[in-house]
């Protein structure tokens, strides 16, 4: 292989391979040209004269660069809600890191510099996991063309300054809302299906991944139902980034959702513990001496107190959901 | 930023905003790159070729160009002319032009209006 085709070559290497072709061949018959110009002004070719106008040209791969659009991982149309997405991800990871941390302590099994920094060890391989898979979320909608062109189009509406001066528009979706509660939705359904492990309250010990308190069979028995409505938010969601507007049938959809929603926690907070205690890893770590009874009804009581708190929760939304629906008419 | 980098920025900045009506508007018969390389260069318009051969295939893609390779000399070159489209983006672009120009030309002479 020549000169000019092995730089010809090492730019194509630097390109997509549906552009490879072409602008290879142009720029060997850009190359050439340049050549025949020196000829004809009455000077050698020889290794050197191609040497020097490669070096005109510059570096393989900063021609290729040139041929090539602004690709990005994360673009900036989708970059703010990024952040706020990796925001929330990031709250959440330390919340339950927390609870964590006060449950190892108060079952004394916390008793050295060692273990702390094991813990936050643990808490920092959480962080990369969700940063991981918020990354990989945003990258596919990235490359989804009719998620910007969704965006875009919203964007290029006229904007009238009028609107400054007239009462929030309450109808309006944000762009953000159901992006992120499609994200974090699917999540949930990977997580509590494929890796229900991870749902659990655990540590690394001597090396060793223990669960000192998993979800109960109670709760798993529940799981279909629970499926059930993560796949209907998700398709709720999904309908609410396309017309970015509360309408009343999307009003009543997301009611039904709630309802739903409300009736499942209502299982769960009536029926037996959803919180399981493995008694084996209280035994080898329990140095406070915490029975196995008193921890399996603390963890259990802050979940009842959590479910208490989401029903309480849907409830309002149900309730201004019906407000605005009648109150519109 | 430099004062002087800023102006050196303005300036290319001015430069790259004419590049597309210079080339369109040298493109009205069939040229391959390099020579339209030398074209505007001879009239004074110096544009690395790094910018005009991508900028020749995104004017394509864009349909104000249309291309194809020809073998007229030892090797084959490609051929780059105006499309119809191409032509009418070039009238809207001059009459833009003229108008940039005129308005350029009272504002740097301090007659826009203001002082009159």
């Amino acid at each position: 292989m020549n000169l000019i085709e092995s730089y010809v070559h090492e730019v194509g290497n630097h390109l997509p391979a549906k552009l490879r072709s072409d602008i290879e061949a142009e720029l060997q018959s850009l190359i050439l040209d340049i050549l025949e110009e020196k000829r004809r002004a009455g000077q050698t070719i020889t290794d050197a004269t191609i040497l020097q106008v490669l070096k005109g040209l510059g570096d393989p791969a900063k021609v290729a660069a040139s041929y090539r659009r602004p690709d990005y991982l994360i673009g900036p149309e989708l970059y703010p809600i990024f952040i706020k997405t990796l925001k929330i991800g990031v709250f959440v990871i330390s919340i339950i890191a927390l609870v964590v941390l006060g449950v190892r302590i108060a079952i004394g099994d916390l008793t050295s510099w060692g273990q702390l920094l094991e813990s936050i060890g643990t808490y920092f391989s959480w962080l990369i996991a969700v940063l991981a898979y918020v990354v990989v979320t945003f990258a596919v909608l990235q490359h989804i063309p009719l998620a910007l062109k969704t965006l875009n189009k919203e964007r290029e509406k006229e904007w009238d300054p009028a609107e400054l001066l007239r009462k929030p528009d309450t109808d309006r979706i944000p762009l953000s809302s159901p992006i992120i509660a499609i994200i974090f939705t699917l999540a949930a359904l990977v997580i509590f299906n494929i890796f229900p492990n991870v749902v659990a309250i655990g540590f690394v010990k001597d090396g060793e991944w223990v669960i000192l308190a998993s979800m109960s069979d109670a709760f798993f028995r529940v799981m279909p139902f629970i499926n059930t409505m993560w796949v209907l938010l998700i398709a709720f969601h999904a309908v609410c980034l396309f017309q970015r507007r509360w309408r009343p049938a999307t009003r009543w959809a997301f009611v039904a959702l709630q309802l739903f929603g409300v009736a499942i926690t209502a299982v769960l907070l009536a029926g037996p513990d959803i919180v399981k205690v493995n008694l084996d890893v209280l035994n080898a770590v329990n140095t406070s001496n915490v029975s196995s009874e008193t921890l399996t009804s603390s963890l259990n009581l802050i979940v009842r107190a959590s479910l208490g708190v989401a029903i309480a929760v849907s409830s309002i939304e149900i309730g201004k959901a019906v407000y605005k629906v009648f109150s519109q008419k | 930023m430099t004062p002087n980098e800023s102006v050196e920025s303005g300036i290319l900045a001015l430069r790259r905003g004419v590049i597309v009506l210079a080339v369109l508007s040298q493109l009205q018969e069939e040229q391959y790159g390099y020579s339209l390389l030398r074209s505007l260069s001879d009239k004074g318009l110096e544009i690395d070729q790094g910018t005009l051969y991508p900028l020749l295939r995104r004017l394509e893609s864009q349909g104000l160009l249309e291309s194809r390779w020809k073998v007229d000399s030892d090797h084959p070159r490609r051929y780059y002319v105006v499309s119809a489209s191409g032509r009418k983006a070039i009238a809207q672009m001059k009459e833009d032009w003229a108008g940039i120009v005129a308005l350029m030309q009272k504002m740097l002479a301090g007659d826009n209006g203001d002082t009159a």
